[in-house]
């Protein structure tokens, strides 16, 4: 005798009655970790970017140092070396290596040139999207800030919060300014993201519906996918009308 | 205080306290649905809302939130799919309390029932397996699993189809018409 779709369905109504609960101290413990892990999350990010920057420079200068020993090095060798022996015929390897590092450490003994400039953030290849980089060319009307994580992340809270209060406009200049300060910025989805989402505000949709193109090609799977379509079903793409004459051709 | 401490402190975390304490159980529930095993549970569940307290700001208030949360979940069990051991053996967790009004034979169904719905889980993959269990078992209606899961209507509907099919292929083919009830 085999199974009906009775049984089945009673089987299945018994696994949605069942709720394993979790322990309570268990249920406390995660929301103090989830709680704790948002207010170490920025201490956490800039740590982050601290062990890189405390990594970057004793690396610099412990690379000036090491050229710098190397330079002493050759140039007291070369101060210093015994003055070539009496050429003996029986020695001429050694007249033909000893001066070998000194012209190879050459370059060494001289100044540094100094350190290249480091190319200015605007310098930067252009962006991928046009309307990015018409939003770059907006001039920005913020104080200059070193750049770092939490500037890099309060620029990003501070759009969001001109967002959730309706006002993409006052978000697009922070989203320029974090555009241009941190164009390798891992918050590249939250930026874009937010930009649509602001451009759609300051009714722009076509510029939004531009960059939202480009965001879903470069994000297909974001989180941020959901909330930007429907913003975007606010303002439907002007259909083309076929009958529409075309404009006068010059 | 740090700026966003205090952002979080501020506006984030009254309303997603309730919702943690609201919806806990549920993705707790769903993770055991999914076959995580108990000792790898807790991190997952701390994971989706941890996500979940970092995406606030994107959640909708109109909507339900548990999709929501199930989608981050499903994101995070398929990140630990590795932890998955499809040859577990069942362990009910079902609390005796929970059936306390039920008479014995239907606890003993019960209990039965919840092995062999276990097992038949077990046959499908992750994805298929996370819209049965949403669509299925804890009730959603399949738009809001596909929104959540971001596949397509289609998918999520082909999905059910199959997996329905193994579930109950699998229950025919180990469970007897009298070992129910």
């Amino acid at each position: 005798m085999s199974l009906t779709p009775k049984d089945i369905e009673a089987m299945l109504q018994a696994e949605r009655e069942s709720l394993a609960r979790p322990p309570a101290q268990l249920i406390e413990r995660v929301l103090g970790n989830v709680t704790a892990s948002a207010d170490a999350a920025p201490v956490s990010l800039v740590a982050k970017k601290t062990v890189q920057q405390s990594l970057a420079v004793p690396l610099k200068w412990l690379s000036v140092t090491v050229l710098g020993l190397g330079a002493a090095a050759v140039a007291y060798s070369f101060f210093t070396a015994p003055a070539p022996k009496p050429v003996s015929p029986l020695l001429p390897v050694e007249r033909t290596v000893a001066p070998s590092p000194v012209t190879r450490q050459e370059p060494l003994e001289g100044p540094l040139p100094p350190p290249p400039a480091p190319a200015p953030m605007r310098a930067r290849p252009p962006t991928r999207n046009p309307v990015v980089a018409k939003i770059e060319a907006q001039p920005s009307t913020h104080s200059v800030v070193e750049p770092d994580t939490a500037w890099e992340l309060e620029l990003l809270e501070r759009a969001r919060t001109s967002i959730q209060a309706g006002r993409g406009d006052e978000a697009l200049p922070w989203l320029n300014e974090h555009q241009q300060r941190f164009p390798e910025s891992v918050y590249i989805e939250e930026r874009n993201s937010l930009a649509i989402l602001g451009l759609l505000q300051a009714k722009r949709p076509d510029e939004a519906r531009a960059h939202a193109e480009q965001f879903f090609h470069s994000f297909p799977r974001s989180i941020h996918r959901t909330a930007i379509e429907k913003a975007l079903s606010a303002f439907p793409a002007p259909t083309r009308d076929v009958t529409e004459s075309p404009g006068p051709r010059n | 205080m740090h700026w966003r401490k205090a952002a979080v402190a501020a506006v984030n975390r009254p309303t997603f306290e309730a919702l943690y304490r609201a919806q806990f159980s549920a993705v707790w529930n769903w993770l055991r649905r999914m076959g995580v095993p108990r000792e790898a549970r807790p991190d997952a569940a701390q994971e989706t809302f941890e996500i979940a307290l970092r995406r606030w700001e994107h959640i909708d208030p109109a909507r339900p939130p548990l999709p929501w949360l199930l989608g981050i979940a499903f994101r995070v069990v398929v990140a630990q799919r590795r932890k998955l051991d499809a040859r577990a053996e069942f362990v009910d967790e079902v609390l005796e309390s929970l059936e306390g009004g039920q008479d014995l034979e239907r606890q003993v169904f019960n209990r039965q029932a919840r092995e062999w719905v276990w097992k038949s889980l077990q046959t499908l993959n992750l994805e298929q397996r996370a819209v049965f269990s949403m669509c299925e078992l804890e009730g959603l209606p399949v738009p809001e699993v596909a929104e959540s899961l971001e596949i397509p209507l289609n998918t999520a509907y082909s999905r059910l189809r199959l997996a329905r099919e193994k579930i109950e292929q699998w229950l025919t083919l180990n469970v007897t018409a009298g070992d129910t009830l």
